[in-house]
């Protein structure tokens, strides 16, 4: 028994007994009902929220509720586009037979539920044509599917068409008192007799996460099942994997300085980071401006040691940066805030990601527009571009024979109008450009029997093995 | 405990038929032959597949488990020719599969079979039954495959129909009782079925061999059809597909 893993073995076994989360069970009921009845206005959920907290466990304790059967495609297995189309799509259009082997008929209101875990990171660098698959199998699909995410905004960035065709309901964090009932109720199952105090590290040290707690739980169980209550130190320090919240807490709110160095060491972060996180945050904790002016001055000093890491490659530095950082930051302070503040994460590290795809998609069109202009990426990219764009979007046959002639991708041309790539006008105006690439390479008209093409053939055999375009090009 | 000898295309008829609905496979081994009972990741189709040692030239088992990754048996079968023998040998201790063909070793490791199900064939009632030699149906496939991603079969007492509906183009093949080896029918029949899996089963099977198909209206289809030369038989059920109302 205890070899098992405790998260599979208190699965909860139907809806009624996943935690936390009223609402959401509550839509997530409804939206079944409305399957079994044949018109659900929404064919397919999206179940979003932070790791652990019951999204994969609401979804097949739904499953087992209503007797539908299940295909579920989550991380281990190999997802891409081929494997989305292969299980997800094909199973969504037909009946079901279950592992058990019963026939199960959408008629009687069985039916089977699709669950795509972790659907915002299915597709890898590799993989371009996995949110496709995802759309086509939540516009088309016969029955019910649930998404599953962390990050709803990576998917809905992509793809206006999920955004609009989904059900979407957020699962928060579980709640501490919830949780300890949880842990208490596993705890006497198992014939453990678990401290108090354990059972709040364990919960505390959790931030939310059901899953996590439950492992910790298993952990410590399975080491020794008469604890007494030094475990909980143990525990503790085996479990301290600190995160940069608890850095900045350390740093900014409390004043013991060597505590906040204890932390910044245990916490596996660069200086550099930590100094965005302490730009970030300084202003929200420190009100008085002497405190803020030599608060700065500090990250200022150690900005200017990260730089001669930089250039001179040398980090010794950086154990200089870390000084300012923590202990000069922390000093800084005339007296501590006593008010309760939400650390933020760094608004530029967000922004440069954000604009990542966006930035390097520029550098792709400026590259392509250098090609023909003869000029540097970067000159194209600051002059060209602009007018191009402009016209661009003004012009309508410009548009058409730039595509062409600089094979934009789809992706491009969506960037250069500002639109999502699956929006209607960026979807017509490629159709619209491939038939007019067509119409070019095919200047005679399409009557020239095909007669025409096999006399021509010997004669281009011998050209290096090319474009079709080649044969009308004389 | 596994050990046997049998001619490359026993293997062959198996692998070609059960890789249409899965990677990897549970063998339950048994000491009068082989069964492997699978549902497809899709939940769209089960096979039941039956083999007698009969089929075996050399034979000696006990009960047990084998997993194996189909792809690596199909590199084994590109190892031989036609009647070729081959033999196989569980290694229990290293957990393989040692298989031979000709001077060349094998060592393949098993997959797990934990978390492989083990289905049941549901009982269906299905009330009309054709029999027919599948190269009639190949056919029938190779004309439909590229028109639609379904296919409907029809029976009534006059004959077997397969129809495909395009969106621009529709190709049907009718089969008359007298083309027929064996009809059972009393009403008129419908069901529809995803193409892909349809196809791929059909092109699997081999040509001459005799295919019942087992129909009822919007209900499973179940083929069934005997391999190794009467020595297994294989049970394959594929769920109708949800029509678009």
């Amino acid at each position: 028994m205890m070899a098992d893993d405790w998260t599979e073995l208190y699965r909860p076994q139907g809806l009624s007994e996943v935690v936390g989360n009223p609402k959401v069970i509550k839509d997530l009921r409804q939206w079944a009902i409305s399957w079994e009845e044949g018109h659900p206005v929404h064919k397919a959920v999206v179940l979003m929220g932070p790791p652990g907290v019951g999204k994969t466990s609401a979804a097949l304790a739904l499953a087992k509720d209503l007797n539908w059967g299940v295909v579920e495609m989550n991380a281990s297995d190999q997802r891409n586009a081929e494997a989305i189309k292969r299980v997800a799509i094909r199973g969504s259009r037909s009946e079901t037979f279950t592992d058990e082997g019963e026939f199960l008929s959408s008629k009687d209101g069985r039916l089977k539920l699709i669950i795509l875990d972790e659907a915002d990171n299915i597709f890898g660098r590799e993989d371009s044509g996995g949110i496709p698959a995802i759309a086509e199998l939540v516009a088309n699909t016969q029955q019910p599917v649930i998404l599953i995410v962390n990050d709803f905004y990576e998917l809905s960035r992509k793809s206006s068409a999920i955004k609009n065709s989904t059900l979407q309901l957020r699962v928060s964090r579980v709640q501490a008192g919830t949780m300890r009932n949880v842990l208490r109720r596993i705890a006497i199952d198992q014939e453990l007799e678990v401290p108090q105090r354990v059972f709040e590290t364990i919960i505390e040290n959790s931030n939310g996460d059901m899953r996590a707690a439950v492992r910790d739980l298993q952990a410590v169980g399975e080491g020794n099942l008469n604890m007494d209550e030094d475990d909980a130190f143990v525990l503790q320090s085996r479990m301290s994997v600190k995160s940069m919240y608890d850095l900045m807490r350390d740093i900014l709110h409390d004043s013991d300085v060597r505590r906040a160095r204890r932390t910044q060491m245990d916490v596996d972060e660069t200086p550099d980071h930590i100094m965005m996180w302490l730009d970030e945050n300084v202003p929200l904790e420190y009100k008085d401006p002497e405190d803020l002016h030599r608060a700065y001055l500090h990250l200022s000093r150690s900005s200017m040691f990260l730089g001669r890491v930089y250039r001179r490659q040398y980090y010794g530095f950086w154990s200089y940066a870390n000084d300012h950082n923590v202990i000069g930051v922390c000093s800084a302070k005339s007296r501590p805030n006593r008010g309760w503040v939400q650390y933020r994460f760094p608004s530029y590290i967000m922004k440069m990601s954000r604009s990542k795809a966006l930035r390097s998609m520029r550098t792709g069109i400026a590259r392509k527009i250098s090609e023909h202009t003869h000029n540097s990426t970067r000159r194209s990219a600051q002059d060209v571009l602009p007018y191009m764009t402009e016209i661009f979007r003004a012009d309508r046959e410009f548009r058409v024979s730039m595509i062409n002639e600089m094979r934009l991708s789809t992706e491009e041309v969506a960037f250069i109008l500002e639109k999502k790539v699956d929006s209607s006008e960026v979807k017509k105006l490629m159709i619209e450009s491939e038939k007019a690439r067509a119409l070019k390479e095919r200047p005679e008209s399409p009557a020239v029997p095909a007669v025409d093409d096999k006399e021509e053939k010997p004669e281009k055999r011998p050209e290096p093995k090319g474009k079709q375009a080649s044969l009308f090009e004389y | 405990m596994f050990q046997a000898k049998f001619r490359s295309d026993i293997l062959k008829g198996i692998v070609d038929v059960v890789s249409t609905l899965i990677d990897e496979a549970k063998f339950k081994i048994g000491d009068n032959g082989i069964q492997l009972k699978a549902v497809d990741p899709a939940h769209v189709a089960m096979i039941d597949l039956t083999l007698s040692k009969d089929a075996f030239d050399q034979y000696s088992a006990t009960e047990t488990d084998l997993g194996l990754d189909l792809e690596k048996l199909k590199e084994v079968i590109r190892l031989s020719r036609s009647g070729d023998m081959i033999e196989m040998r569980q290694d229990e201790e290293r957990g393989r599969l040692v298989v031979m063909v000709g001077n060349v070793t094998r060592r393949m490791n098993l997959v797990s079979t934990e978390g492989m199900s083990d289905p049941k064939v549901p009982n269906l009632t299905l009330p009309a039954r054709i029999t027919v030699t599948v190269d009639e149906l190949q056919r029938g496939i190779k004309a439909a495959e590229s028109i639609s991603d379904h296919v409907a079969l029809n029976a009534n007492v006059e004959g077997f129909e397969m129809v495909s509906d395009g969106d621009t183009d529709s190709v049907s093949l009718k089969l008359p009782k007298a083309l027929l080896v064996d009809l059972q029918c009393s009403e008129s029949i419908r069901s529809l079925f995803p193409m892909d899996y349809f196809s791929t089963i059909i092109k699997a099977i081999p040509s001459g061999t005799n295919v019942s198909i087992n129909l009822g209206n919007d209900l499973p289809v179940r083929l069934d059809f005997d391999i190794a030369g009467g020595k297994g038989s294989v049970r394959y059920l594929l769920a109708p597909r949800i029509e678009n109302d």
